[in-house]
């Protein structure tokens, strides 16, 4: 970076403005370098220079940190940023090949993110945490699911259209309504399910709603978790089963809500009816609208039983049933009676005896009991005592913190005040990614409202104990989710992590005494004071209780958001929740924990999930995805993709992690293009054994945990490719497309192809020029026959 | 006060105190890289690491504490092996040379680039010291030497390479017309005897040096006159018989006896009379001496240049026939060492410790580029002549690329790397850092392919409160150290200058003798 360089200029009284707005602190460096990014795309050096000018921010600390958070840009973008998620789940349906189409579409040049028109920026993100509608991209605000090579230059287009039309998504504002109404629409407006299609839903039945004055209400609830049934409505009637409608068109909406709700006035009944009608006659011709097919998309209650029946809500209790910011409801459904117990009727100490004896463990990761880190925050002395909330999930494959932040923010918050009161802390902070801006926001909304509820701010619910509590937004860096790189990124330091100990009970944020604790892990308190200990140590097994909230996806039918309690066995969770594997496919292995946990194979799926169970198979529960991997997914490609993600994540700090991981990954990417040798699989052991026990915290410690697991299950498919076979066909080095005699010579692939590697020859069988061709996988994407198979390399070169 | 155990050794320790401390205490030295005194612990390198019984893993010592009861080891096997890791881990991707090409391809292994440092700086004394540490005949080869130091030098790709064998030539014959020509200091007398048979360029190199090390030393040869295939086979033309007398003069006058004209049949024989033997009778002389050959000559142990004999050694061409002078002259440097330690260590013999050279793979065309550009030493440097010195050889030291490390000998990297015996290609991905070489004004340079980002620079100036200081830019593998905003390193530092060069452990910050002739002097701080 060289400010010297740039010629751009900024606008200095709009800068002095928001330093004015944000402080002058010295910890006040990311904000303020957010909010030029906001304001330009990307950060002017001249603007960083006139910062340090106006603030007690030193140039050193500046650069340091603006270039440590892979939020931030040094050389300007384009106007729009095209975010590809590569995230597990993407990653296995192919994100990479979505990346490579767009940059070929877009004619960047070379390494270069940008066009040359400066139009799109395309970047990859680690994960946007929509893994049910994978492959997904995400430009500016919309989101686009389920993208294909061919579709992929499309949705540039679309989305250039809606821009033209004016059009705004993500601004789902999920207003709380206190319309009391036993008839109910309920539509999640999750950042998921809105891009899923929901918002378009939501907007569909409000304007049915309001046309025919129909007696009810359109709520926005909190996830449902069957996210591979989205688009989807739920139809809650007075004295009925209530009834889901799911993957239903906007069109459908109208005819499907007025089939439960009669217009009220003669003349909207009668133009009800009417509309009904012709909703009909337009629609029934079109595969997609008839009447028999949307009978097949209406599931009862009894339906998803085998989906809802066997799960256990508990950090999402009221799952899908209530609105996210109604917090009048959520004080109905039993909200801060927690609170209200443990401020008026217990002691800081009875509060945290009661969270020991369920026996909850940490749910970020490492599992470490709960109680027991209140008892020595709790025991810590300081001028000062802090507890933080850690949103910062960063895990590929993973979305169950943003979904219980943006479903049940109150839950969070309350466990979170119930936690400052039990170790004596008087101020709080949410740390949640930036990635999450709907998290984020609906989080300050929720604060505000218990600001002005009296539930935080000084004396809580007219008693004595006062809380503050307040929202910092990470910049980007996995390794954040490390409590003590957490604690330098509030502080306003790049996010490197300390030797433990002083453990952050003792000596956490400004030094003082602070509580660390996962958002999961706060869902779960409120509801552990409110029914006993007892009854939450009675669900899970003996050393891991409770439930574990789990995001599935990958090679599965349902792609799903799930709690279940602890133990119950991987195969239950795949066959029964979700639904077994997608297609004809055979489960090869699930990939539980990210990039700090490993492959666990399909042998050993009877495996109950538990800490201790999951540590034995050298997994890990990790946060809590939970990726099913099929015969076509190749297990060093696998560990190949987290080593990637650690590699790239790792702080930089520890020579083990920073250049240990690099080094496994260039042997990886040997070992991936065939010219990997029986020293270096030797070498990769070595180097992977001594990175877990010599590296300086859990984003190194565990890093080497896929490769790993890969290597103990699956090392025959090493072996394999150090004989230069990919037995699953992915490593693109050692494959090579062919087309069989069963093409018909319709020339699509020769369009579709973007190198020109097939011939154009109608009516004959096609041939691929395999020296151009550059295994983007559009042709066989594309090919109505099935004619195009990927063979491994070495017969290629054999004939 | 805490109590802990370090390899056996009970230390009493200040509580809050790290096991690095400790073990300070206790007089155990722990290898560091990144540890340094009033900064925050950059707990980076991860050499020191040690292990503590009864718990998982390995830590650092420089920021575990030293808790009350601890057992730790701090020298196993499996220790070792992690820090020979953590070590080999940062050569992987380190971008630097310890040794120029020029001196690695020297069979007698002279220091070149210091060499000309040297007299650049318009030392000659100190020329022919290094000089001299490798080649005792340096007017002689300067004559006949085919120069394999030419071939490797780097200025060769840009124009020519440098006159190597013309600049110590010169550089000998400046010494030998000056009043008081350059002589090496002599160690004390250790009152052992050493005979070398052949006073050809082997055995006159040995002698030479077993001078030097106080042993007393005496040089056998069957021909009347001394100097071997140097004054029987080599023309006048080729080799003025004036510069061998004069050199072998300068042998002469460091205590070492010459007997001529005497043709040892049975060196065993001497054994009784001297403590140690070194046949140095040139090439099919072996056969003479009853002593194991093998297709070449005399049989001798590798690293020690020892016969199957004990006390008897061998060099030059009786070991391995060959035409160049350098090689012999190199030889008998080698084992007027290993005689040395034979003599001194009276147990084992243990062979010469080799030292550690990180070599870099070969430089890519742009590294090249910015390497020349940043060490042509040319424009404002005023070339005159000296009396010493003709202005056209100053000029040619100056075209000297300066290949070697800057801080070749004050290397932490390079010192635990050869203590720990460590192999910098075990992870040979060929992927190691650009190597670049950034020039300040002050003289200052940095390399960041050497830079193993420990965080003393930029601890220091933190410490400090030097603005604008250096810091961390980037993270993961990418991470590198450097000023912000594109400030000269240099003036960044502050007052830490000296204190931030003297700090870095490797060759990434160090400064020029003489400052670079491209900028000026810095407030004649250096």
């Amino acid at each position: 970076m060289n400010g010297n360089n740039s010629k751009e200029t900024f606008d200095k009284s709009w800068l002095d403005e928001t330093i004015a707005g944000t402080g002058r602190s010295a910890d006040k460096v990311i904000p303020l370098l957010q909010a030029v990014q906001r304001q330009y795309n990307y950060l002017p050096g001249e603007a960083l220079e006139y910062i340090c000018s106006q603030t007690d921010i030193t140039p050193a600390s500046i650069c340091g940190v603006s270039t440590f958070y892979s939020q931030f840009r040094h050389r300007p973008a384009g106007r729009h940023t095209v975010n590809i998620c590569i995230g597990t789940a993407c990653h296995v349906k192919g994100a990479n090949l979505i990346y490579d189409a767009l940059h070929r579409h877009l004619g960047c040049a070379g390494d270069d993110d940008t066009d040359p028109e400066g139009v799109f920026t395309l970047q990859k993100v680690s994960c946007l945490g929509c893994c049910s509608l994978a492959p997904a991209v995400q430009i500016d605000t919309f989101t686009y699911g389920h993208v294909t090579t061919s579709s992929a230059p499309g949705i540039l287009k679309d989305f250039l259209r809606r821009q033209k039309n004016g059009e705004e998504n993500g601004k789902n504002n999920a207003s709380p309504s206190h319309v009391n109404q036993t008839n109910e629409i309920r539509i999640s407006l999750d950042s998921c399910c809105a891009a899923g299609g929901n918002d378009k839903i939501d907007e569909a039945a409000r304007s049915i709603v309001t046309k025919f004055n129909l007696p009810v209400h359109v709520k926005k609830v909190g996830c449902v978790g069957m996210c591979y049934q989205t688009p989807l409505m739920e139809i809650v009637q007075k004295d009925r089963e209530s009834q889901f409608y799911v993957k239903i068109d906007p069109e459908d909406v109208g005819g499907i809500i007025l089939k439960h709700f009669e217009p009220t006035g003669f003349f909207n009944r009668i133009h009800g009816a009417a509309y009904s009608f012709a909703e009909t006659l337009l629609t029934s011709p079109s595969p997609k609208g008839t009447q028999q097919d949307r009978m097949e998309r209406r599931i009862n209650h009894k339906s998803v039983e085998s989906f809802i029946g066997v799960q256990k809500y508990i950090a999402s209790e009221h799952s899908g049933s209530i609105g996210p910011l109604d917090i009048e409801e959520y004080a109905k459904a039993g909200g801060f009676k927690a609170l209200q117990l443990a401020l008026c009727k217990y002691s800081p100490a009875q509060v945290i005896d009661m969270v020991v004896d369920s026996g909850l463990r940490g749910r970020g990761g490492a599992g470490f009991p709960t109680g027991v880190k209140w008892k020595l925050v709790h025991e810590a002395t300081g001028q000062k005592t802090y507890v933080i909330c850690n949103g910062d999930e960063g895990d590929p494959g993973a979305f169950m913190d943003r979904m219980l932040l943006e479903s049940y923010p109150f839950r969070i918050i309350e466990g979170m005040i119930i936690a400052a009161y039990a170790v004596g802390a008087s101020e709080g902070i949410f740390y949640i990614r930036a990635e999450y801006p709907f998290a984020l926001a609906r989080i300050r909304e929720a604060l505000d409202i218990c600001r002005e509820r009296g539930y935080i701010g000084s004396n809580v619910m007219g008693g004595p104990f006062s809380i503050d509590l307040r929202v910092v937004e990470g910049a980007g860096a996995f390794v954040c989710g490390e409590e003590t790189a957490l604690i330098k990124s509030i502080e306003g330091k790049r996010g490197m992590p300390d030797f433990k100990p002083p453990f952050p009970a003792q000596q956490g944020l400004w030094g003082q005494p602070t509580l660390v604790n996962n958002c999961e892990t706060l869902a779960n308190v409120a509801w552990i004071i409110r029914n006993g200990s007892s009854r939450f140590a009675a669900t899970g097994t003996r050393g891991s209780a409770g439930t574990k909230v789990f995001s599935l996806a990958g090679k599965i039918r349902n792609t799903a958001l799930i709690e279940i309690p602890m133990g119950m066995t991987i195969r239950q969770i795949i066959e029964d929740i979700g639904g077994g594997i997608a297609g004809d496919g055979k489960i090869k292995a699930v990939q539980i924990g990210g990039p700090s946990g490993g492959c666990i194979p399909a042998r050993l799926c009877d495996t109950p999930v538990d800490y201790e169970q999951l540590l034995k198979h050298g997994a890990m529960m990790g946060s809590g995805g939970l990726v099913v991997l099929d015969e076509t997914d190749c297990m060093v490609d696998i560990a190949k993709y987290f080593l990637t993600f650690t590699q790239d994540q790792s702080c930089g700090r520890c020579t083990f992690c920073r250049v240990g991981t690099h080094r496994m990954l260039n042997i990886l990417d040997k070992i991936c293009t065939g010219k990997g040798t029986r020293t270096d699989l030797q070498t990769l052991e070595d180097l992977a054994t001594n990175i877990k026990e010599t590296s300086l915290c859990g984003l190194g410690k565990t890093a080497p945990n896929p490769v790993l697991t890969t290597l103990k299950y699956f090392r025959e498919e090493y072996e394999a490719h150090l004989r230069g076979e990919c037995p699953a066909g992915k490593c693109k080095d050692l494959i090579s497309y062919t087309i069989d005699d069963t093409c018909k010579g319709c020339t699509i692939c020769s369009q579709i192809c973007p190198v020109e590697a097939v011939a154009y020859t109608p009516y004959q069988r096609h041939t691929i020029d395999d020296s151009a061709c550059t295994r983007c996988d559009t042709c066989r994407a594309g090919c109505p026959e099935d004619s195009i198979k990927i063979i491994s390399r070495k017969k290629v070169e054999a004939r | 006060m805490i109590r802990i155990t370090i390899d056996e050794n009970t230390v009493e320790i200040e509580e809050g105190a790290t096991i690095l401390d400790a073990a300070k205490r206790a007089g155990i030295r722990i290898p560091t890289l990144c540890h340094y005194e009033g900064i925050e612990p950059p707990v980076s390198c991860f050499v020191c690491v040690v292990k503590i019984e009864g718990r998982s893993g390995f830590v650092p010592s420089c920021s575990a504490r030293a808790e009350h009861g601890i057992v730790v080891q701090s020298q196993t096997d499996e220790i070792r092996t992690r820090r020979r890791q953590a070590l080999e881990l940062l050569l992987s991707e380190h971008a630097g040379d310890c040794e120029a090409p020029c001196k690695r391809i020297c069979p007698a292994g002279l220091d070149i680039p210091e060499m000309i440092r040297r007299m650049e700086s318009g030392d000659i004394d100190g020329g022919m010291h290094t000089i001299k540490s490798s080649i005792p005949l340096p007017g002689v080869l300067g004559h006949i030497c085919p120069a394999p130091c030419e071939k490797g030098c780097r200025r060769k790709k840009t124009d020519s390479a440098i006159t190597i064998r013309e600049l110590h030539k010169q550089a000998a014959s400046a010494d030998l017309n000056t009043a008081e020509p350059w002589r090496p200091s002599i160690q004390k007398s250790t009152g052992k005897k050493v005979a070398v048979i052949g006073a050809g360029p082997a055995g006159l190199s040995a002698s030479y040096y077993l001078a030097c090390k106080g042993h007393a030393c005496t040089l056998f040869d069957k021909n009347p006159v001394a100097g071997g295939a140097l004054a029987y086979e080599i023309s006048e033309s080729d080799l003025p018989r004036a510069v061998l007398k004069s050199e072998i003069a300068a042998i002469q006058s460091l205590g070492v006896r010459f007997v001529l004209d005497k043709e040892i049949l049975s060196p065993q024989e001497l054994l009784g009379t001297y403590d140690a033997v070194v046949l140095a009778t040139g090439e099919n002389s072996a056969e003479h001496f009853g002593l194991e050959c093998d297709k070449h000559g005399v049989k001798v142990q590798s690293d020690t240049s020892m016969t199957v004999k004990a006390g008897v050694f061998a060099c030059g061409a009786a070991v391995l026939p060959g035409k160049i002078a350098a090689r012999s002259v190199g030889q008998g440097n080698k084992t007027a060492d290993a005689v040395d330690r034979y003599l001194n260590i009276a147990e084992t013999m243990r062979p010469a410790p080799k030292g550690f050279d990180c070599r870099m793979s070969k430089m890519s065309d742009e590294e090249f580029s910015q390497f020349t550009q940043s060490a042509t030493r040319k424009s404002s440097i005023d070339v005159r002549g000296t009396d010493k010195m003709p202005a056209e050889i100053i000029s040619e030291l100056h075209r000297c690329y300066q290949c070697d490390c800057g801080k070749k000998e004050a290397c932490a990297l390079r010192e635990y790397a050869h203590e720990y015996e460590a192999f910098q290609r075990r992870f040979d991905t060929g992927n190691r850092k650009i190597y670049s070489r950034r020039e300040h004004a002050s003289g200052l340079v940095y390399e960041p392919g050497k830079c193993i980002t420990c965080g003393r620079c930029a601890g220091i100036t933190a410490s400090k409160n030097i603005a604008p200081g250096l810091t961390f830019f980037g993270r993961g593998s990418g991470v590198y150290v450097d000023a912000p905003f594109g400030h000269p390193m240099d003036l960044a530092m502050g007052d830490a200058f000296n204190e931030c060069v003297k700090a870095c452990p490797t060759g990434a910050l160090w400064v020029r003798n003489t400052p670079h002739p491209n900028g000026r002097l810095r407030n004649g701080k250096a």
